[in-house]
């Protein structure tokens, strides 16, 4: 073989080297890309709520139309009547009573279920696996038929005789209530179940034999150990009861009128758009700082994480 | 040891918890075999009344065939976009990767409702025309979060020497991908395609806005129902979904089984 | 030129120098050993020629074809890996064949190399077994049949018996030379133990922080170390300082005047500082006084006591240090606190440049073997 020979093949070779890199880094560089799921985010969420931001500076017409000028009348509507604030309120109010009554009914079966090892365990668990695929919808339709006049508390109330009359327990605040709740659990069950089910038995028993009590040695080991559980549960019951919007409106009274479901009102009934806009600005803003003040005290993607089960 | 006692009262709030959970659903499903049109509980006696009703009643079977075409084609989206999306995460380095990964969970902090809103503004001012596509792409985008974070988290668990092996053996980056990531990954895309199934199948209070008299979902008939008349028949619909949204991640689940057996 | 040749091969990280500067050349046919202690660069270099991570600057040239720039499926080298990487969801056949596959060889010709090669490791029958029903050594050698399979024209081998006991280790590096003895393929085989460095490599490179310190014949390696880390790294020895005298009788003459009569190394001038190395197993440890010329009263500190062997800690005043030594555990025991004699034959006596290594022995070391001595 001559030189030169050798020499043009050694070229062709590396260019054919270089070829191929170039082409399969392209190929690869797609099934790499993160950024398909941040366009996807930017375009279908970010994109419309910068939109958002805008119409609320805008006014609404006659009938549906949107006149485009630049104004505060939105803002001001929800400064000047108390109607709005009150609804806003209630709404984070409901978030919180919601949450400090799902963190020990949570906590206790996330925690049964974590410490229970027997052969039901993966049953139990199961049963509250599968409140997360029934629709939100379902669940709380549910609670018509058991809590209305003629539903199965009432039928059996006015069989055993303890009540006359039906109660009303349908279309009132404990019956928002308790649908809320209920349908909310298993968000902080299994992220306490999850953060129980791997602290070692023996780390417990430890604890126990250099003399903490029961518990003693739940407060000192097991809730610091299932702390980011309890965080992400924590996350998820007060997001999902304040912007709750199935429970107040199906079992809810006339008085728990709740942020969600104005929102809907007044966008899809009054066509006022632009207002919306400025309640769903100002409810955003608002859950937005509770976030904030939430990752001052926790690390906000490890809480979403536990709601991935 | 447990302390009896305490352990005692840990499992009595554990079942009332249980049924107060399952007992709701239960009525449904007895509630649906009563003949009675305006349903007694206990029923007095039990039929399929009602399931032929149903089944002839063009509303619902419409919803559920708008709700399964919606919910397949997330689902097939999801697992697509959160597996790319997941696989440059964990195997990329590129600045403000942190701040990105909140960016893309914000689907699951932002309220629904606020979805809700802020696409239709959006979709109507780019003149984009209701459509199911609408429900299409922002189920997916309610369900990527929680695809892409499944998909991830078993990206995290990945021996990459295996690719390297693979590599080392003759396969380019694709083939190794083809015969080595993908299969190994495969359940934990399954799980991520099979949640964002049953998300976008049940979400309702953004859906609401985005649906119109053809592309109505089975969450917004039985919500419709509920809150004006209900007919016996949305026991059904209730019962059929219950049934649907329990057996399909459960037969999912076996095929994963069947699939990891002999590849963790 | 040589089979495969490795050139000012130097691999950074950020701030850290993982592999600096390392030239190497390898024979067709040999085996090779690279030892060093973890970080010392030993795995990157393997990865490097791999083609598994691309050096920051040098070349890697396999039989006169330059592989710097050619991704790791086009370098027909085989690896093992520390965890094998046996693909968890493809039986031992699909992992033995996959290397022919990649190359579009037809089934049959698979089945065909597949059954060779689990006749070759001994795993008759284990066709669609998958890794996870293997034990970890049968794991490791269909790791190793996999890398072999597509006849690669070298194999890398990255620690692959650590993680096995100590029984199936020593099993497996009789069964890895059979192998490599019979197929004739070029192997790199990276490890930390010494043990398996010296008695398995045709060749042995002792790495340390990125740097090559020595290539040779491991006997070579093992008497005329390159480097006070050499020395200290294969073998269990005690340092003593000290600079070497030619004038009379050769000796060692340590800081504190003592003298060690030592045998004259090549490369070596009067008046070098040196450092010595007294091997455990060469200081003979007696009761009483022998006639000897290198010998040193002491006094056993500690008694490490290991069944046919026993290990003394010896502090000897006179040299001013603490020996370790070996004794025969069958015989008379010392205890703590007893007076004993060392003694050490002057060729027994290593000693190398007191700082690093001895003349360019980077380059010289890979001409150098037993024979040439």
């Amino acid at each position: 073989m001559s030189s030169t020979n050798l020499n043009r093949d050694s070229i062709q070779d590396a260019f054919l080297a270089t070829k191929t890199r170039l082409m399969e880094n392209r190929r690869v560089r797609f099934l790499l890309s993160p950024g398909l799921g941040l366009v996807w985010t930017l375009v279908f969420l970010l994109i419309p709520l910068t939109i958002i931001v805008a119409f609320s500076f805008f006014r609404s017409g006659d009938g549906t139309t949107i006149i485009y000028e630049l104004t505060f009348e939105n803002y001001l509507r929800f400064i000047d009547g108390t109607v709005y604030q009150r609804i806003i309120v209630r709404s984070f109010g409901i978030g919180v009573l919601t949450t400090l009554i799902v963190l020990p009914l949570g906590y206790t079966l996330g925690y049964f279920i974590g410490r229970s090892k027997s052969k039901w365990t993966p049953i139990l668990l199961g049963l509250v696996v599968v409140q997360f695929w029934v629709p939100l919808v379902i669940r709380t339709y549910a609670w018509i038929t058991i809590l209305g006049r003629e539903g199965v508390v009432n039928n059996f109330l006015m069989w055993t005789g303890l009540v006359a009359e039906p109660l009303q327990l349908l279309y009132t605040t404990h019956g928002m209530l308790l649908g809320l709740i209920v349908s909310i659990l298993p968000f902080m069950v299994l992220p306490v179940y999850a953060s129980v089910s791997t602290i070692d038995e023996e780390i417990i028993q430890a604890a126990k034999t250099m003399g903490a009590s029961d518990i003693r040695a739940f407060v000192e080991v097991t809730l610091p150990l299932t702390w980011p559980g309890v965080v992400s549960g924590i996350l998820f019951t007060f997001i999902l009861s304040a912007g709750a919007f199935i429970a107040p409106e199906l079992l809810g009274g006339s008085s728990d009128r709740l942020i969600a479901p104005v929102i809907a009102t007044v966008f899809m009934q009054d066509f006022n758009w632009p207002f919306a806009a400025a309640l769903s600005l100002i409810y955003v803003l608002l859950i937005g700082l509770v976030l904030y003040l939430f990752t001052r005290k926790a690390d906000l993607e490890e809480a979403l994480e536990g709601a991935s089960l | 040891m447990k302390s009896e006692w305490n352990w005692r009262a840990i499992k009595g709030m554990s079942l009332l918890i249980y049924l107060s959970m399952l007992i709701p659903l239960a009525v449904i499903v007895i509630n649906s075999f009563n003949p009675q049109r305006i349903a007694g509980f206990p029923p007095e006696s039990l039929s399929l009344h009602w399931y032929g009703e149903f089944f002839n009643n063009e509303l619902f079977i419409d919803a559920v065939v708008v709700s399964i075409k919606v919910g397949i084609a997330s689902a097939l989206l999801c697992g697509a976009i959160g597996t790319v999306t997941a696989m440059g995460f964990v195997r990329k380095q590129f600045p403000i990767k942190n701040a990105l990964v909140i960016v893309l969970l914000t689907p699951m902090l932002v309220p629904p409702v606020i979805i809700g809103v802020a696409a239709t503004v959006f979709f109507v001012e780019i003149g984009w025309n209701r459509s199911i596509w609408w429900i299409v792409v922002m189920h997916t985008l309610i369900a990527l979060p929680y695809a892409f974070l499944i998909v991830r988290s078993r990206l995290f668990l990945f021996n990459t020497t295996l690719e390297d092996a693979a590599m080392t053996l003759g396969a380019d980056r694709l083939t190794t991908f083809r015969e080595v990531t993908f299969p190994i990954i495969s359940p934990a895309i399954l799980t991520a395609m099979v949640l964002a199934f049953v998300i976008s199948f049940g979400e309702f209070t953004a859906t609401q806005f985005w649906v119109h008299r053809e592309t109505t979902t089975v969450p917004i008939v039985i919500y419709s129902m509920a809150r004006t008349l209900i007919t016996p028949e949305v026991n059904v619909l209730a019962t059929l979904v219950l049934v649907v949204t329990i057996v399909v991640p459960l037969v999912a689940l076996v095929i994963q089984q069947r699939l990891s057996v002999n590849r963790t | 030129m040589s089979f495969l040749e490795i050139n000012s091969l130097r691999k950074v990280f950020g701030d850290t120098v993982a592999v600096d500067d390392v030239s190497l050349t390898v024979e067709e046919g040999d085996f090779i050993t690279v030892v060093g202690p973890s970080g010392c660069g030993k795995t990157t270099t393997l990865l490097n020629v791999a083609g598994l991570q691309a050096p920051t600057s040098g070349s890697i040239e396999l039989k006169g074809r330059d592989l710097t720039d050619l991704p790791a499926y086009k370098r027909d080298i085989g690896v093992v890996f520390q965890d094998y990487a046996l693909f968890p969801h493809k039986t031992v056949a699909e992992n033995i064949a996959f290397g022919l596959k990649m190359r579009g060889e037809s089934q049959s010709k698979r089945d065909e190399v597949v059954e060779e090669m689990l006749s070759m490791i001994d795993l008759e029958g284990y066709e669609d077994v998958y890794p996870h029903q293997c034990s970890g050594g049968e794991q490791q050698r269909v790791a190793v049949a996999r890398a072999l399979a597509f006849d690669p024209d070298l194999v890398l081998m990255d620690e692959p018996l650590s993680n096995l006991d100590k029984k199936l280790r020593q099993s497996l590096r009789t069964e890895l030379k059979r192998i490599q003895r019979e197929t004739g393929v070029t192997t790199i085989y990276v490890t930390h133990n010494q043990t398996e460095a010296l008695s398995m490599g045709d060749k042995i490179a002792v790495m340390n922080n990125g740097n090559l310190e020595q290539f040779a014949d491991p006997k070579l390696a093992y008497e005329k170390p390159a480097s006070p880390f050499v020395a200290n790294f294969l073998g269990q020895s005690s340092r003593i300082d000290g600079t070497l005298r030619t004038d009379s009788a050769p000796h060692v003459q340590l800081e504190n005047g003592a003298i060690l009569e030592v045998d004259v190394r090549e490369g070596f001038d009067d008046g070098d500082a040196v450092a010595v190395f007294l091997r455990n197993e060469l200081v003979s440890v007696t009761e009483n006084q022998p006639a000897d010329v290198n010998a040193f009263t002491g006094r056993v500190a500690e008694v490490d006591y290991q069944g046919r062997d026993v290990i003394y800690y010896v502090t000897v005043p006179d040299l001013d240090v603490t020996v370790q030594v070996s004794g025969d555990g069958r015989g008379t025991v010392y205890e703590a606190g007893k007076k004993v004699w060392l003694s050490i034959a002057p060729e027994d006596v290593i000693y190398t440049a007191s700082e690093g290594r001895t003349g360019d022995q980077k380059h010289a070391a890979v001409q150098t073997s037993v024979g040439a001595q």
